[in-house]
């Protein structure tokens, strides 16, 4: 009748092969340790003196886990076009990006470990040595989450699904300038859709 | 998490004028897309259940599926066209807020054609 697909966060674990996974339910938190731990306030991004600091990236997909349906695919990601946290000059809400096909991350085989300084700062997506081997070598790595709106969808993931398993991620990171205004930001909404039949 | 309940459901009819619908208006039992002969197909749509259908299916597997009075909606397919017929389940990710679900569009049309976005409510937009 219809399949049943949550919003998951992969963590840890080794590259292509993350040992831990949470389904996203109540909220999720972008810090400066590779962990889900949304209550979690004592890693927070701090604002540099100079240049960026960032999030660990972290990897979120739709997962199918059950139900009854013949195929999904066409999964689209986006945002409202606006995203209110004060990151400073050049600073925003990212996702990993591809000059060309899906913009999602397979998993888990292209799953990267999200590395970088606890407490610190995360290494950048497209850092060419720390990045995220999926996207740091791309042209165009990274992308606003705000360049993705509802007239302009990323495609994440179009591969037909015909059985239980993981959807391609989106891998998402703050980038926070010297100008960054401190404090707990706004709750910010992004949008995920798929197609079933 | 699961989608939100039906509020169509498709109906196929092949070139020898019989039909296959999602549920079987007899016992409500389901019939799977994948056991769709689309090569034979010459007619399809989205329609809404009424309340005999809904209860059947209820008894037959326990799903709720929302009865309306909203229009069915159908295509005819000539030779060669190419369907596109889904369901098309929006999920609404509020970082702080966790995840909502957002209402099912019902999409049918066909590629290079019109393709019809059917809102849970009977709102219809064209793309």
């Amino acid at each position: 009748m219809v399949a049943t697909v949550g919003v998951y966060q992969a963590n840890g674990g080794s590259d292509g092969a993350p040992s831990i996974e949470n389904e996203i339910t109540s909220s999720t938190r972008l810090q400066t340790k590779d962990q889900f731990d949304p209550n979690d306030t004592s890693y927070p991004i701090p604002i540099p003196t100079s240049g960026y600091n960032y999030s660990y990236w972290i990897h979120v997909y739709l997962k199918i886990t059950g139900g009854t349906f013949t195929k999904i695919n066409n999964v689209k990601f986006w945002s409202d076009g606006s995203i209110s946290w004060t990151f400073g000059t050049d600073g925003e809400l990212r996702v990993g990006n591809r000059d060309s096909g899906d913009i999602g991350c397979p998993m888990d085989t292209e799953y990267d470990v999200a590395t970088g300084t606890e407490g610190e700062t995360g290494h950048s997506i497209n850092d060419a040595t720390n990045g995220h081997g999926y996207y740091k070598d791309q042209t165009t790595p990274t992308k606003s989450v705000t360049d993705w709106t509802s007239s302009n969808k990323a495609t994440v993931d179009s591969t037909d699904h015909t059985s239980t398993g993981k959807c391609k991620a989106v891998v998402l990171q703050a980038k926070v300038a010297s100008d960054a205004t401190q404090g707990e930001q706004a709750d910010e909404t992004l949008y995920f859709s798929y197609d079933e039949i | 998490m699961l989608s939100p309940p039906l509020v169509f459901f498709w109906v196929v009819e092949y070139e020898n004028g019989k039909a296959l619908p999602q549920f079987d208006p007899e016992n409500g039992f389901e019939n799977r897309w994948a056991n769709v002969d689309l090569k034979r197909v010459r007619r399809v749509g989205w329609y809404p259940f009424n309340f005999d259908l809904a209860s059947k299916i209820k008894q037959a597997t326990g799903q709720r599926v929302i009865p309306s009075d909203n229009p069915a909606y159908t295509i005819s397919l000539k030779k060669g066209d190419k369907l596109i017929l889904c369901r098309r389940n929006i999920i609404k990710f509020d970082l702080k807020d966790g995840i909502k679900r957002e209402k099912t569009i019902y999409v049918l049309g066909k590629v290079a054609g019109k393709v019809f976005h059917i809102h849970e409510d009977g709102r219809v937009e064209v793309k």
